[in-house]
Parts: C-alpha cells; sequence; structure tokens
C-alpha cells in the first residue's frame, strides 16, 4: 500500500511515549503499535480524530502517500 | 447455552464428532478386514450389509450373495461409502474446532469445506458406479429394494452448497481479518 504512516516521526517531534498515546486516544497497545508499523488495513475516523486532538496536527502529518514505495494494492475480499 | 466459544454447543458438538469419527474410523479398519477374516467368520454373523442408494436404506442379504462376484463389489462399495463417512465426519470436527473455541471463521475451514463436498460429490459418483456394476453382474434385489445407476443429483447438489459455503467462509474470514487490523 502506497499509504506511509508517520506517527513515530510526529510522536518523537511532541515527545510522547506510545504507551502513553494509547491511553490518550484510548485504542490499545498492540492496534497503535499496528498502526505505527504501518500493518494497519484501515484507520477509523474516530482514531485518526483522536491521533490528531492528542498530537496537535492534521491527518496530512500522520498520512502520507508515497507513489514510489507502492507495492500491490490488496482486495478487501 | 451459546452456540460458539468455549462451553457452547459447537465445543460439545466438536467432542460428539470426535468420538463418532473414531466409531468411523474403526468401522472402517473391521470392514477392511472382513475378507481377511472370511473364511474363519461364517457370513451368517454378517447376513445383512446395509448401504445407502439414493434416499431410502438399501438392504442386502449377504448370504444371498455368497461365492459371487457381487459380493465383493458391495463388501467394496460399503467400504468405499464408509470411508468418505469417516472423511466428512472428520472434516466436520475440524471445521467445528475452531468454532468451539469462539472464531468460526478460520483459515483453513474454506479448504475443508471445499475437500468435503468434493468427497461428497465423489462419493456419489462412486456409489453410482458401483450400483451400475452391481445391475451388470445380474443381482436381484430383495422385494422393496431398488438399485438403480441413476446419478444421484441431491447428493452432487449438496456438494456443490458446500463449495458455495466454503466462499462464504472465505470472505468471512476475510472481513475478519480486515476487521482485526482496523483501528
Amino acid at each position: 500500500m502506497a499509504i506511509r504512516i508517520h506517527l513515530d516521526r510526529v510522536m518523537l517531534e511532541r515527545g510522547i511515549s506510545l504507551t502513553e498515546l494509547a491511553g490518550r486516544v484510548g485504542i490499545t497497545l498492540a492496534n497503535l503499535s499496528i498502526l505505527k508499523s504501518n500493518k494497519a488495513r484501515a484507520i477509523r475516523f474516530s482514531t485518526l480524530d483522536a491521533l490528531c486532538r492528542e498530537l496537535n496536527c492534521s491527518p496530512g502529518d500522520i498520512l502520507k502517500y508515497d507513489s514510489s514505495g507502492g507495492g500491490r494494492s490488496e482486495s478487501p475480499l | 447455552m451459546n452456540l460458539i466459544g468455549p462451553k457452547s454447543i459447537a465445543s460439545k458438538a466438536h467432542l460428539v464428532l470426535k468420538v463418532v469419527f473414531i466409531l468411523a474410523v474403526v468401522r472402517v479398519l473391521l470392514m477392511s478386514i472382513v475378507p481377511v477374516l472370511a473364511p474363519v467368520l461364517p457370513y451368517r454373523s454378517l447376513q445383512h450389509v446395509s448401504f445407502d442408494v439414493r434416499s431410502g436404506p438399501l438392504f442386502v442379504s449377504f448370504d444371498l450373495l455368497r461365492g459371487t462376484e457381487a459380493r465383493w463389489w458391495i463388501w467394496a462399495m460399503e467400504l468405499v461409502s464408509r470411508t468418505y463417512q469417516a472423511v466428512v465426519l472428520y472434516l466436520l470436527m475440524r471445521i467445528l474446532a475452531p468454532a468451539g473455541l469462539g472464531e468460526p471463521f478460520d483459515l483453513k475451514t474454506p479448504s475443508r469445506l471445499r475437500i468435503m463436498g468434493c468427497v461428497v460429490i465423489l462419493g456419489s459418483v462412486l456409489r453410482t458406479l458401483f450400483c451400475a456394476q452391481l445391475l451388470k453382474l445380474g443381482l436381484q434385489p430383495e422385494p422393496g429394494v431398488w438399485i438403480s445407476w441413476a446419478i444421484d443429483f441431491d447428493t452432487i447438489f449438496m456438494g456443490i452448497v458446500l463449495f458455495v459455503l466454503a466462499e462464504v467462509f472465505r470472505r468471512g474470514y476475510a472481513l475478519k481479518t480486515e476487521n482485526e487490523l482496523t483501528v
């Protein structure tokens, strides 16, 4: 997938740990880790909303479209 | 009581199927050694061999067939029929195992259902071929017994339904994975 998550960079800039962010956003550490390591297939608007609120950023700071590092797009079914 | 999950009907059914499967395997093993025991074991103890043809149970007297070629065809037909029943029981048991753990959509369930569909269709075709062979040998069934070489469309349809179910479970597993990777 060509969508890249730059959560680690934003977290580093804000000086917040994964555990702390998971607690503030209200999702499990495992799920936040899946998101951070680019393994997630989808993200809920509510999660994105909470991440942007806690990190004081916009969705574009976290999600980036990288056409070069595409790989194959996976069909949902 | 829940239908799916630990201590549910699915987990109890899995245990029951395990026992039934073991009995089915024992039955197949006993069936396969019958020819070996034939000179020792009087056929009277196995007076009737039962097998299913189309909708109703079919009983053919083993005594009537003693010494004929048809006897071996019936034995082979019974053995194949019981073997494929045991295979279907095994697959059903494996399909119910994840459901008993509360995860009905398992990665291997679709392939198991497809194999079950193949086995059911193949079993039906084999039974038809056996019946055709029995008729060729001039087997005269007992009154009320019907042997036909007609293709068993009911069973073939059931096999096709199993293929459809396999696709349903495949999509269910894909949706489950999708859901698990949604944060």
